[in-house]
This record gives structure tokens, C-alpha cells and sequence, in this order.
């Protein structure tokens, strides 16, 4: 028995001999899945023809020419791709959709969401609003990503308030990256107030600015944050474009009317409940003794405030937003939401 | 057969030697020290501490990587230098006398440089422990900070489209001085920004063993309180109107004792109530050592190494002339739990601030707002010394002011070290 035991320790000691040549004899060469990788990547035109999720989207970079561009191997860029459901959100619904479209127009469109960068979700700060970039077209996006509070869990990010979904996002390219867009990003050259004109449903509201002398406010020289109540809001509350000419401005108090929809020095995007309010940034229009509170989340725009006659502060009422895709228009100098509904009614704005 | 066994035993043996021999090798280490010639002492603080809020949050984050003496690329990228900080985050609300950062955070963002940079300290200078600032060669140095992403990306692999300049500057720095710099906002509406740096003195100063030093700067933007996008500072403190660029300060010593229910009893010390120390102006110059205001450290009745006995500190614009003495908020046994916002005739006027390592339960005042009340450490520091735990020491503090935030650096004597038994 005895003997057995010396030949097991000679034998472990042999193993462990063994086991050190082993170990000092590994081969740590670097890894090669880089490069394994690096052949198997499709550059932005190769990627989008071959991904049915962006068809929609590749059928109209291939319409205007753009294709080209993307498959240019020594180029980089950052592309900011719709998907087909965002694009159905719009109306289109087939890639003949495009062809109807002025082909200048839907160009610019296109090279509005690609940069001639490649800016991977590595780039972006944590908790930051406004990280600007230029784009193709020379105008600047706004990227922003959400605080991270936790370890594993990814922030959201988004691109001019529109959200890219974490599984769509970070697409490695041969030429660049890729990041899928919940929406399509809304951007006319000019004035928000160019913008708010054009616009199909908020005539009436553009006409209640008008009327009431509000539309002479919003200067061109500002930044503003517009949020606008639909066509069917006003009317729901008797404001028909037959109706708003027969109103006496002097009637009512037009501030408590109005100011809560239009808020100079800043353009807020529906991203930034998530990216600026949790900081502790406040969403309030900033006038110490009897401002306005505005409040933003998932549902929509909520004022509170003064009431004439009944209190100082108080909560006054939600106007949630118009669909998933009628928000964050941007101008160049500002952002229009579309509202579902209006926060003050005329009758309570009404002088008594 | 036993022989042959002896000999598998010799082989075996002689065979371990061999990866012990190896290993041996292995482990060998050469240590180089880095030596500083003719040194400098900086310490670096990131102030830009505006909370991201709708009206500036286009502006770059305020997170820094600092270049000093940068090298750069062909593209005119910062890509290295003499030294560098990368993850400068906004300063903490405390400084501590001891290195804090360096070894007890797994994150990457860096409150103060050197904070977690391994860079060579400073070596004790007429008794302070200057641990928190870094040696650099003294001489004529090109600072250059960059605003990047708050991320954990190195800065050497961002893109480059990324970062923006935020600081570019050179200062002459003296051989053995020491200097305490911070980043700052320099106009709140134009959003320059610029490098302060302080040439301190404390360390030539006569100051006593025996007694703790405190002094004051208000290194607040040009027009930030006149902003009204103020608002945004310390929000529900007395801090968040911030004060005015002339302040009057008031300083009063608060013994704490139990009373026979074992309750913890406050109380002004007579003589060492609101005192006025000094005004306190803003200014960003850099150029000056606000004068030092000395205290003794008020010892327990019956004791001679430690005390409980805690600072309070009450800002007051000149209109308020008069009034201080006779100022009441509450009890100071049950501090009130005042939101300044409701106080419109001392909103811009009138702040407190609590220097205490034990914040108290507040009062109940009937307020529609939860207020915290604005509390920092005791500028006396209470702490394991040889056999005696605590013991209470002194310490030379600065307080800064920095739009709407208050922030303590506390520096202290080197003292003798804990003895376990």
C-alpha cells in the first residue's frame, strides 16, 4: 500500500511537470476573428439590398443614385436607415411610392440621414442631448443617448428624438455602421414657422396664432419649441375656421391660451425625457414667480401652472401626441410637435 | 525494484526544479521610478457644472480629457503629451484630505486629476499631505482640454468628430508652488469657458497645529445670477438662486452634547455665533488667496482629543445688512426645512450651508416641496490616530462657490498613524 502512494506522488509530480511545459508552451498569438470578420463584411449599398427590413429604404438610395456612394470602400459613413415600417407610417408603402416623389427633394431627404462619418454607438456619451453631426447635406443631427443607470442594460439611443433600437443598431460595415430609425427623420429647410404653415393638419392652429398676434412672436431669430394641437383638437373645442375670425383677442387672456404651446430658446425633442429630465434638467419654461411647467413622457405634453382665480400651481391638464411619427419636425430653428388635444380650453382663458 | 524506485523519485525531483527555476525567472521585475525634475504641484478640477436642461443642451459635455504640452497628429488631433487625463468628470461636492479615488471606484471617470491617473504626487510639504496634487516640471506649460462623449471610450479611439477644444492655454508654473486650477465657466450667456489657476499659500503660512482654517472664493460665471436660467443649480436647496457676487459671511460653531436621555443636543457656542468673517467676492481672476479664517477646535467638556462640535455657515447679500443677527430660521437643534423658493423676499439673498459629518432629522415645516438641506463635512476631521479613535484634528479647507453648488477641499496635516491593538 505504501509503495502505491510513492508511485502516485512521483506520477502527480510528473503530471504537474507536464502541466507547467504546457502552460509555459501556449501559443498566445493573437487571435485572428478580426480578420476572419473583416472579409465577411458588406459595405452600406451590399447591406441595405440585402436586408428586407430596409427595403423600402434601399429602393429609394438606389432610385436618386446614392447607392454608388455607399459602396464607395474608401469612403465612411454613418447610416441612418428607416425601416420599412416607418416608412409605411408615412404612406409608403412600395418602392414605386418614391417614384412619384420630386427626385431632388427625396435626394435630400436621403443624404439628410447618412453622415460622411462613421459614429458607432461607442461614440456617444451617456446622458447627453444634442451630440451634433453633419450630415451629407450639411445640416446637423442631433444624437443623443440616455443616462446609463445600469451596468448591463444599454441606454436608449436616438437620432433628432427618433429612437434606434438597440437591436438594429451598430451595424458593422465595411465602409461605416449603420443604425436602424423607428421613424423617418422630418426636416424642412427654413423656419419653424415655414414648416408649421406647410404642414397639413394644423391650419386652424396656424390661424389662432395669427389671429391672436402670436404668429408675429416667433421670430425667426429664436430657437422654438412648438407643440401644436391638431386640426380635429381646435375644432373638438369650437375653434372651426369659421369661428376664429368672429373672436375679440381682447376677450381673452392670451397668454394662458397659448404660451403653453410655443416655448422660445429651446427645441425639445420627445428624446429628451429620457436624455435631459432624469439629470434633473428641468422642462419648464424658466420664469421665477409664475411660470409654466411643462412636463413630457411617453404619452404626451402635460402643463401645469397658474390658474386664474383658483390657484397659484397646480396640475392643469395632458395634451398627448398625435400619432407614433407626427412629432419632432425640425426646422432649422426649431422642433413642432403635433398635440391630440389642447391643455387650456378657450372658455377658461375667457376674461371673466 | 527499490533502487529503480529511488531513482524515479531523483528524476521527478530534479525534473520540479526545472519550472521552479523557470518561474523564478518569470517573476523577476524591474521597477523604474519616475522622478520629476524641478517640480510643480497642479491639481486639476473640472467645475463646468451646469446640469444638462432643454436650454443648453446643445453645448458640449462637460467631460474633459486634458492634454498637458499635447503632441498632435497630421490632422491637428491631440494625441498624447507630457501628461494626460482622459475621463475628467465634473468635480465632486467634497475634496478629501486623502487620495479617495486611486483604488476604490472600478469606473473610469476621473473627479479631479490626478484623482485616478497614475502620475508622481506631491511629497509632504511643511507638514500637509499633498497626495492629491501631481508633480509636473515647473516652467511654461501649454494646457489643453478637450470636451468629448461621457463614455467609457478611451479618447485615442473616439472619432474625432466627437471632441471639440474646450481650454487652450499656457501657464508659467514656479518650481515647488503649488497650484489648484479648475475649468471654468467664465460668461453663463456666452459660454466661454477658461483655466483658473490659484497659486496657493497655505503651506507658507504660520498656521497653529492646533486650530482648522477656512476660506472662501466664488468662482461663479459672469451673469449667472442675474440669469434667469439659473434655476437649474442645486435644485431644492437654499443654494439653487445661488448667492450674489458680494456675499457678507457668517460663521457660527454648534457644540453637540447628549442631554441625560441620550438624545444629541445642539447648541451655538457662546462668542462663536454668527460672527462676520468676511465678504466674500466673486472672482475668477485666479490671481488672489482669499485670507484664511482660523478657528480653535472646540473640545468636549472633559475631553481633550475629541470633539462632536460641528459648523454653520449663512450667506447674506449686503441688502440684508442689519438683519443677520437677528435672523431665525427654526431651531438649530431642529434645522428648518426651508425651500428658498417659497421665501420670495430672500430668494437671491440669503443661503445656508451645514458643516457636518452628521446631518440631523429635519423639522417638520408644512412645505409642499421635499428640501434637502445643504450639508458638507466638518472642516474638523475626526479620525483613527495612534491609540486614540477618534482624534480630532484640524484641517485648511477651501470652499468654493461655483454656480449654484457649494464644494469643500479639505487639506490636512500629515498625523501619526493608526495603531490597531
Amino acid at each position: 500500500m505504501r509503495y502505491k502512494i510513492t508511485d502516485m506522488r512521483n506520477y502527480l509530480s510528473l503530471l504537474l511537470v507536464v502541466c507547467t511545459f504546457h502552460m509555459l508552451s501556449c501559443d498566445r498569438q493573437d487571435l485572428t476573428i478580426d480578420q476572419e470578420r473583416e472579409r465577411i463584411l458588406r459595405n452600406g449599398a451590399e447591406f441595405l439590398r440585402n436586408n428586407y427590413d430596409f427595403s423600402l429604404f434601399n429602393a429609394a438610395i438606389k432610385l436618386v443614385g446614392l447607392d454608388e456612394t455607399l459602396r464607395d470602400s474608401e469612403g465612411s459613413y454613418t447610416i441612418f436607415a428607416p425601416t420599412n415600417a416607418a416608412f409605411n407610417a408615412e404612406g409608403i408603402e412600395f418602392p414605386s411610392d418614391f417614384e412619384k416623389m420630386d427626385r431632388d427633394s427625396l435626394r435630400f431627404m436621403l443624404e439628410y440621414h447618412i453622415l460622411p462619418t462613421a459614429v458607432y454607438l461607442n461614440d456617444i456619451g451617456y446622458g447627453q442631448a444634442d451630440q451634433l453631426q453633419e450630415n451629407l447635406t450639411g445640416r446637423y443631427l442631433h444624437l443623443a443617448r440616455g443616462l446609463k443607470q445600469w451596468e448591463n442594460i444599454e441606454p436608449p439611443f436616438y437620432v433628432n428624438g427618433v429612437e434606434s433600437k438597440i437591436a438594429n443598431n451598430n451595424v458593422n460595415l465595411s465602409n461605416g455602421v449603420l443604425h436602424g430609425l423607428d421613424n423617418v427623420l422630418k426636416y424642412q429647410p427654413g423656419t419653424v414657422r415655414e414648416y408649421l404653415e406647410n404642414l397639413p393638419d394644423h391650419g386652424l392652429f396656424v390661424a389662432l396664432l395669427k389671429h391672436f398676434d402670436y404668429w408675429n412672436r416667433i421670430d425667426d431669430g429664436e430657437i422654438w419649441t412648438i407643440f401644436a394641437p391638431t386640426d380635429q383638437a381646435l375644432i373638438a373645442r369650437g375653434l372651426t375656421a369659421e369661428e376664429i375670425p368672429n373672436l375679440n383677442p381682447a376677450d381673452f387672456h392670451v397668454d394662458i391660451l397659448l404660451k403653453g404651446y410655443v416655448h422660445s430658446r429651446q427645441h425639445i425633442l420627445r428624446s429628451d425625457l429620457t436624455v435631459v429630465d432624469h439629470l434633473g434638467g428641468a422642462l419648464r419654461e424658466p420664469s421665477p414667480g409664475g411660470g409654466y411647467v411643462i412636463s413630457l413622457d411617453d404619452r404626451g405634453f402635460s402643463l401645469s401652472g397658474p390658474v386664474p382665480g383658483v390657484s397659484n400651481f397646480t396640475f392643469i391638464r395632458m395634451a398627448t401626441f398625435s400619432g407614433i411619427n407626427q412629432n419632432n419636425y425640425k426646422a432649422d430653428n426649431g422642433v413642432i410637435h403635433a398635440l391630440s388635444g389642447m391643455v387650456i380650453y378657450p372658455d377658461e382663458a375667457r376674461r371673466q | 525494484m527499490k533502487r529503480s524506485r529511488q531513482k524515479m523519485k531523483v528524476i521527478p525531483y530534479s525534473l520540479l526544479l526545472l519550472p521552479l527555476c523557470l518561474l523564478l525567472v518569470n517573476s523577476c521585475r524591474k521597477t523604474e521610478y519616475r522622478t520629476v525634475d524641478s517640480p510643480a504641484y497642479i491639481r486639476i478640477f473640472n467645475s463646468l457644472n451646469i446640469p444638462v436642461n432643454v436650454v443648453n443642451k446643445d453645448d458640449p459635455a462637460s467631460f474633459l480629457c486634458l492634454f498637458i504640452d499635447p503632441e498632435f497628429d497630421e490632422n491637428g488631433h491631440p494625441i498624447g503629451g507630457l501628461m494626460e487625463g482622459d475621463f475628467l468628470d465634473v468635480r465632486a461636492r467634497y475634496a478629501s484630505p486623502n487620495p479617495t479615488h486611486v483604488g476604490v471606484s472600478n469606473s473610469p471617470y476621473n473627479p479631479e486629476f490626478p484623482g485616478k491617473e497614475l502620475y508622481p504626487t506631491a511629497p509632504i510639504l511643511n507638514g500637509y499631505d499633498l497626495t492629491n496634487w501631481a508633480q509636473i516640471s515647473s516652467g511654461k506649460r501649454r494646457f489643453l482640454f478637450m470636451h468629448r462623449p461621457r463614455n467609457t471610450e478611451p479618447f485615442a479611439e473616439l472619432n474625432p468628430n466627437m471632441v471639440s477644444v474646450c481650454v487652450d492655454t499656457t501657464i508659467n508654473l514656479a518650481e515647488g508652488e503649488i497650484y489648484t486650477m479648475h475649468v471654468l465657466l467664465e460668461n453663463f450667456e456666452k459660454k466661454t469657458t477658461t483655466l483658473y489657476a490659484r497659486q496657493e499659500s497655505f503651506h507658507k503660512q504660520p498656521f497653529a497645529d492646533t486650530a482648522a482654517y477656512v476660506n472662501f472664493y466664488n468662482l461663479s460665471s459672469e451673469g449667472f445670477w442675474s440669469s434667469p436660467y439659473k434655476g437649474i443649480g442645486d435644485r431644492g436647496t437654499s443654494m439653487e438662486a445661488g448667492i450674489p457676487d458680494i456675499v457678507n459671511v457668517f460663521f457660527s460653531h454648534v457644540s453637540t452634547t447628549e442631554n441625560e436621555n441620550g438624545q444629541e443636543v445642539h447648541a451655538y457656542i457662546p462668542g462663536y455665533t454668527k460672527n462676520y468673517i468676511g465678504t466674500l467676492t466673486r472672482d475668477i481672476s485666479g490671481t488672489r488667496v482669499t485670507p484664511y479664517y482660523g478657528f480653535p477646535i472646540f473640545m468636549r467638556e472633559g475631553e481633550t482629543i475629541h470633539t462632536k462640535s460641528w459648523q454653520f455657515l449663512q450667506f447674506f447679500a449686503p441688502s440684508m445688512r442689519g438683519l443677520e443677527q437677528s435672523f431665525r430660521q427654526g431651531n438649530i437643534n431642529y434645522p428648518p426645512r426651508v425651500d428658498i423658493r417659497q421665501h420670495n423676499s430672500f430668494y437671491n439673498e440669503y443661503v445656508y450651508l451645514e458643516l457636518t459629518d452628521n446631518p440631523r432629522p429635519e423639522s417638520n415645516v408644512n412645505m409642499r416641496t421635499p428640501v434637502e438641506r445643504l450639508t458638507l463635512p466638518n472642516l474638523l476631521l475626526n479620525v483613527h490616530s495612534g491609540r486614540n479613535n477618534p482624534q480630532t484634528f484640524g484641517s485648511v479647507s477651501s470652499i468654493e462657490y461655483i454656480n449654484g453648488f457649494v464644494y469643500l477641499t479639505t487639506i490636512q496635516r500629515t498625523f501619526p498613524a493608526p495603531i490597531y491593538e
